[in-house]
């Protein structure tokens, strides 16, 4: 078990080996999705003592932290077995890795009664260094989406970075963005301002340019999983606060298998 | 672009989202998650539409400006709460779990007035040309709060009531568990080939999608198979015909 205190070096020491807004893409027989945390320290610790031994791979969606009162072990868990084999386990950034949500859902909160405030800088740091997305065996994956401003996946790695809201349109789309297969084109979220819903024949036009099977995300509360556009775009959850299951999404060679928590 | 730092919802203080709250669709009352019948009106909870306060679609207001945090509906003067509202638990399930494996969740209640809503089937392009025809409607949920909805849609059928009425109360044609949603939010009708979305002054607005932005409807709008319509904050429905 992480200590709270001990999470400040750990990302201190693995923001050096992130920094970059698009990971290389990566080609794996069989790799684990994680999907939003969101403090559920013992789905991650579940993670690895099942499924992170056989794999080659673990992808975790982002939204480590809020909405619970262990992001602070959360993170260092994670961060802790990213350091043991960086070459092993991908942290992506979700939407909640920012000052944009951690004042209003308890990140920063928990971190000032843990640590102090002044120790939030150093995990401001660490997000504004985490990576955007990756391209796993032609998967994009990534926290929200696809942006109306992106046409390549190779478009992400010119973003400006580091960003720490982030405040670039295209970057802030990929971190808030969600799948929704019965419309066409981008319309605005419900979200707000700067976040869109992208539909069916724009993930497709977009699956095709960038020669992709799919894309797996997070971001939605969903009970384990969600699959849109028949499977192309899946949805992970793996948190457990909304009392629903948490996913955990294998993929084998080319077999998938959605594990429920 | 900049990003201005957002007010705090009054809704999603550091208590309110560890604390999962149920809203009954019946009389819109909030509920302990450990209730499992309604504290104001005694319906029963119905799994799929219980709607934790801290879930992520309440999270969709967060890059959004806050910066009029207005009341609750329940805070509205046309108060129609628990004492006004019907005392049967008309609780109402949509069913969108055909591809999960889950175990099937309790049999729900269907409130007589509900159109049984079948499962959405994923958009084809055929079906986006726009048509103005008399065939049957459908509501598709686009976003709502109660995330087992989105994907549900909902048949809308001017046979049976020449007014669909659309609302959060449970006396309406298509009910609507948003509690951003009024309880008589705004109603469809066909005049004569012409499809028309009326608001019924609803508290937080109706909106139609022009391609650009959702633009508010005042009074009342045509609207077409494939307009994109929002009520009040947090739900989209596509208008789609067969």
């Amino acid at each position: 078990m992480i200590e709270a205190l001990e999470t400040p070096k750990l990302i201190s020491e693995a923001k050096e080996k992130m920094g970059k807004p698009l990971l290389e893409p990566r080609e794996v027989n069989r790799v684990i999705f994680v999907g939003d945390t969101h403090t559920a320290i013992d789905v991650t610790q579940t993670v690895f003592d099942k499924f992170y031994g056989d794999s080659d791979l673990v992808v975790f969606l982002g939204d480590y932290v809020d909405r619970g009162e262990t992001g602070v072990e959360n993170l260092g868990l994670i961060t802790s077995k990213f350091l043991e084999d960086p070459n092993k386990l991908i942290m992506l950034r979700g939407n909640h890795e920012s000052p944009l949500t951690n004042p209003y859902y308890g990140f920063l909160e928990e971190v000032t009664e843990k640590l102090g405030e002044a120790s939030y800088d150093s995990f401001k740091e660490f997000f504004q260094a985490m990576p955007y997305a990756v391209v796993v065996n032609n998967y994009l994956c990534l926290h929200g989406g696809i942006a109306t401003t992106l046409d390549t996946v190779s478009q992400i790695a010119d973003l400006p970075f580091p960003d720490l809201n982030p405040d670039d349109p295209t970057a802030f789309q990929l971190l808030w963005n969600d799948p929704r297969d019965m419309i066409e084109g981008f319309i605005p979220s419900v979200r707000g301002d700067g976040a869109y819903y992208y539909g069916s024949d724009v993930t497709e036009k977009f699956l095709a340019n960038n020669q992709l099977k799919g894309i797996i995300r997070g971001h939605e509360v969903v009970d384990g999983f969600r699959e849109d556009l028949d499977g192309k775009v899946i949805t992970i959850f793996s948190s457990k606060y909304h009392g629903g299951a948490a996913g955990v999404l294998i993929l084998d060679g080319e077999k998938m298998e959605q594990i429920r928590l | 672009m900049k990003r201005k730092t957002k007010q705090k919802d009054p809704d999603l203080d550091v208590e309110s989202v560890e604390t999962l709250i149920w809203t009954c669709s019946a009389c819109g009352a909030d509920n302990p998650d450990s209730k499992q019948s309604c504290i104001s009106c005694g319906g029963a909870r119905a799994g799929d539409t219980a709607t934790p306060k801290a879930e992520e679609p309440l999270e969709e207001q967060e890059p959004k400006e806050l910066e009029e945090p207005e009341p609750l509906e329940a805070s509205e003067p046309e108060k129609i709460d628990a004492e006004e509202t019907p005392p049967e638990p008309t609780i109402f399930s949509f069913d969108t779990t055909e591809k999960n494996p889950e175990p099937p969740l309790p049999e729900p209640e269907i409130t007589p007035f509900l159109p049984t809503p079948t499962p959405y089937t994923p958009f084809s392009p055929s079906a986006a040309t726009p048509t103005t025809g008399h065939g049957r409607y459908y509501m598709v949920f686009v976003n709502t709060p109660a995330q087992s909805l989105i994907k549900s849609k909902v048949p809308v059928e001017f046979d049976d009531f020449p007014v669909v009425s659309i609302g959060r109360s449970p006396e309406n044609v298509v009910v609507i568990p948003d509690q951003e949603v009024s309880r008589k939010h705004a109603e469809l009708t066909m005049s004569g080939a012409k499809l028309m979305l009326k608001d019924l002054n609803s508290k937080n607005g109706t909106f139609l999608y022009n391609g650009k932005e959702f633009q508010q409807v005042h009074d009342s709008v045509e609207v077409k198979p494939n307009s994109i319509v929002k009520f009040g904050t947090g739900t989209i429905v596509r208008l789609t015909s067969e």
